[in-house]
């Protein structure tokens, strides 16, 4: 605990003289600073809770999760000042969001034995957005539902709940995914047994081509592959489902103009710098103008960089703290994936918590290394987030969600230990 | 189950070292090359945001400088609280380029190469905007303006500078423009819609300004005449000239109703026929074309602290008597800019030797007091002998243009299609014992030879008066 509350203090010291820095470079006054009041309220009153419910926990997961999300309001609060309060409220939500999981008794049963009704749920918000669907800039894919001002993607929301249905059936059938026929692949398991799988993830897929949203249903396709692959050991699934995203991601290059654009863009960015590849090129000349030191908060200019709050935080990350604060970030994202696989290792006994515990760290490393590696056209550009870090309340509150689940995933660890 | 869950941890550890790699390689590898594009907007702002140093006149007045703009998303901009001396400033646009001073100590001014790594670590660290170096001319203000306003009204040169040392004291071009607006200017031009005013307003007389020296070039030709053993005493025919090619009737610069004078007297007058004849007295083409080459007219001009083009020049070559008939009453192939003649009006002063022109005297080091002179290149032009300097000049100081001062000089005229050019190539003794050399060359459709007389004196009394002070 008292490590614990070290790390939060340290936390804070970052966020606090970011928050300093921020006011100073842009000549703002004290009230500026009510960001670093909500996160330092949020943080206290988080750890004050988890002390109470799950005093056996992970160490390392709320302080680092805490730093990452107050580094996302320094960073909101940097590119769109307007938009801080709302980012706030939604780090407030969250942060109840992920104590009220830690709090809730049953050692996640209610998860496991409803996974159908927690997918159908999910599946039914994200249907309600084919018709009640907006979106708050007035313009582009309808993926949010609003109300009173506040706008939710329940996408985001369904990437846990398939995730949890995933952990859920794996677990229930986990003896038929590690057969030896099966290894070979002679003798595969019966439809009835794969149908049930196949067709939830088939109506994620579905409904987000529908939707447009195509990197979150890339994130889909990618963690189920994962969740796939360690449930039942075959590599080969692994390279089936290699082949089969490249060829979705052929046809996809083929239907829709949106994706042959993005993977030209990818090929050569340089070819138009100043049109349709305007985006990914001033990323990265952010990027090269950050250096090893970055220009410091407030002082660089990703505000060049459009859309930069959203898709582009790393390239604003690097271009104002530099590599080192790349390495930092990239450092704590892993540091909390690495504790979820530990966690996930430790509960093999426990095959549902440590299939939920695999995919969501399967999750959040898929969802960060996608946003980050289009940020650096590694691999052509989704619209998708960096997780606590980018502006976006749904994605803010379910990476929190996601959070709560692991600490208290590490709590039975640690009961079991 | 473990043997996977390691795998797995192996493949996500592979996939954020190939993003940290990819990181390292956009600020470290890459940097450099991504920061020198031309169009990242970070590579201007950087621009803009260095505080370019200051340009002081030889007293200390500053005649540019960097001031921060209204706007904070403007950037710095660059002053010029005295628009007359751009002829010798310049002026400093990131979009359109540099001129003058500004062109030639661009380096200084923005601090490229005075900043020792320590420095260079600790702006960036602080985010610091270097601060460029400072620049001292030689420029006096006072004579700038006293140049600039005699030449109101006139389209032409004028460059003032003091002999032996060289230190250009003065330099106008006229029309001119206001370097606080070369953007707009450089609009216009940009816009394709190019109007011929701008366009002669950005345009450079005294250093790129191509004349016909007509008869200015008689100073040159009378030391020739002299040093081949003709006497200034002998008497020499000054009627009208007529010329074939161009067709021309050339006449004395100054009235002169006698058909015949002195040659001393004629070169006083500005008459061309003692020169159009010059073959009769033994200067051969080949002897043409070396005084030339001796000063330095088969050159692009030099003037220290100024970029210069330096055209490849291809001489002329003079190889029958009658080549040099036309180019020896200045209307011929040969064409001459005012820093060329200055260099002639200077010999005559300076034992007949050119002088180190230059505008540049002394650099300061950002955030530095102390100012570091710069010894002017050494001019290696010698033009005539020191014997026949002194000849010279004692022809040229029978007459004063002015009754109270000192004023000596020669006054020609020149001819170019249907423009007429009136030349003064002169010089006063000051009372620190050194002189005061100038040239003004004025162009109109029809001018006198004495309107540029008249600017050039009135240039030379207040350069008497700045020495007084």
């Amino acid at each position: 605990m008292r490590r614990e509350l070290a790390l939060l203090c340290l936390a804070g010291i970052f966020i606090a003289a970011n928050q300093v820095g921020l006011m100073i470079a842009t000549e703002r006054d004290w009230a500026s600073l009510y960001p670093l009041l909500v996160w330092a309220l949020c943080a206290a009153s988080g750890w004050a809770v988890l002390n109470r419910v799950l005093p056996q926990r992970d160490p390392f997961l709320f302080p680092t999760t805490m730093l990452l999300t107050g580094w996302g309001l320094n960073l909101v609060d940097r590119l769109l000042p307007s938009y801080t309060l709302r980012q706030s409220l939604w780090l407030v939500i969250g942060t109840a969001a992920l104590a009220g999981v830690c709090a809730l008794p049953g050692h996640l049963r209610w998860l496991r034995r409803y996974r159908y009704s927690w997918l159908l749920f999910g599946l039914g918000l994200l249907a309600i957005t084919i018709v009640l669907g907006t979106n708050p800039s007035g313009f582009g894919p309808r993926l949010w539902l609003g109300f009173a001002g506040l706008y939710f993607q329940p996408s985001e929301l369904l990437k846990v709940l398939l995730v949890v249905f995933l952990a859920s059936y794996m677990a229930d059938h986990q003896q038929v995914f590690r057969m030896e026929r099966f290894r070979m692949l002679r003798h595969l398991p019966s439809w009835r047994f794969l149908a049930p799988i196949f067709a939830m993830w088939s109506m994620c897929l579905i409904l987000l081509i529908w939707q447009r949203d195509l990197g979150t249903a890339s994130i889909f396709f990618l963690v189920f592959m994962l969740m796939l692959y360690v449930a039942s050991g075959q590599v080969l699934l692994l390279i089936g489902g290699a082949l089969l995203l490249t060829a979705a991601g052929i046809a996809a290059h083929h239907f829709f103009p949106v994706v042959a654009l993005r993977v030209d863009i990818w090929l050569n960015p340089w070819r138009d710098a100043d049109g349709s590849a305007f985006q990914i090129v001033q990323s990265l000349m952010g990027i090269a103008d950050g250096g090893i030191l970055g220009s410091g908060i407030g002082q660089g200019i990703p505000t060049f960089i459009p859309v930069v709050h959203t898709d582009f935080t790393y390239a604003a990350i690097v271009e104002e703290w530099g590599l080192i604060g790349a390495v930092g970030l990239l450092g704590s994202l892993l540091l909390i994936i690495l504790r979820g696989l530990r966690l996930a290792l430790l509960l093999e006994s426990k095959p549902f918590h440590a299939y939920l515990a695999m995919g969501l760290s399967i999750l959040l490393s898929v969802q960060s290394l996608m946003i980050i590696a289009g940020t650096l056209n590694l691999i052509p550009l989704t619209g998708i987030t960096l997780p606590f870090v980018s502006y976006g309340g749904s994605s803010l509150l379910v990476s929190l969600i996601s959070i709560g689940l692991l600490l208290a995933l590490s709590a039975e660890a640690e009961a079991k230990q | 189950m473990i043997r996977d869950l390691q795998r797995l941890t192996l493949l996500i550890l592979l996939g954020f070292s190939l993003v940290a790699g990819s990181t390292f390689f956009w600020t470290v590898i890459q940097r450099d090359s991504l920061l020198a594009r031309d169009d990242n907007p970070r590579k201007v702002l950087a621009e803009l945001n260095i505080q370019r140093g200051s340009i002081y006149d030889r007293n200390g007045i500053r005649l540019a400088y960097t001031e921060a703009a209204a706007d904070p998303a403007l950037g710095p901009r660059r002053v010029y609280p005295y628009p007359e001396v751009v002829s010798a400033v310049g002026h400093y646009s990131y979009r359109y380029g540099q001129a003058g001073l500004e062109e030639g100590y661009h380096d200084l001014l923005r601090a490229v190469g005075l900043r020792d790594t320590r420095s260079v670590l600790e702006d960036n660290l602080l985010n610091r905007f270097p601060l460029g170096g400072d620049l001292r001319s030689t420029l006096d203000l006072r004579l700038q303006q006293a140049l600039f306003n005699a030449m109101q009204g006139y389209r032409g040169a004028g460059i003032l500078a003091s002999a032996p040392s060289g230190e250009v004291l003065a330099m106008v071009s006229l029309p001119a423009y206001d370097p606080n607006q070369v953007d707009a200017i450089g609009r216009l031009l940009n816009a394709n819609n190019q109007d011929d005013d701008e366009t002669i307003r950005l345009l450079n007389r005294v250093t790129d300004g191509q004349y016909q020296p007509g008869g200015a070039l008689q100073t040159l030709l009378l030391s020739a005449m002299l040093a081949s053993g003709v006497s200034p005493d002998a008497f020499v025919a000054v009627g009208d000239v007529q010329l074939e090619r161009p067709p021309l009737t050339l006449t004395c610069a100054l009235p002169t109703p006698e058909s015949e004078l002195r040659l001393a007297q004629a070169y006083l007058r500005g008459c061309p026929a003692p020169f159009w004849t010059a073959p009769a007295f033994s200067i051969t083409s080949e002897m043409f074309g070396n005084i030339l080459q001796a000063a330095g007219f088969q050159a692009a001009p030099q003037l220290g602290g100024f970029r210069l083009p330096q055209p490849m020049v291809t001489p002329i070559t003079y190889t029958s008597p009658q080549d040099i008939f036309a180019d020896a009453v200045g209307q011929g192939r040969l064409t001459v800019t005012p820093l060329h003649m200055l260099q002639v009006i200077a010999a005559v002063v300076n034992r007949g030797n050119g002088i180190p022109l230059h505008l540049d005297a002394a650099t300061r080091y950002p955030a530095h007091a102390d100012w570091q002179p710069i010894r002017a290149k050494p001019s290696r032009l010698a033009l005539m002998q020191p014997s026949i300097a002194q000849t010279i000049q004692a022809i040229l100081r029978a007459r004063s243009f002015d009754e109270a001062l000192p004023i000596y000089g020669h006054v020609s005229q020149a001819y170019a299609g249907s423009r007429e050019y009136a030349w003064f190539l002169g010089w006063t003794p000051l009372e620190d014992g050194t002189d005061a050399v100038i040239v003004v060359v004025l162009e109109a459709d029809q001018i006198e030879p004495m309107q540029a007389v008249e600017v050039a004196v009135t240039t030379l009394r207040a350069t008497h008066q700045v020495n007084e002070d």
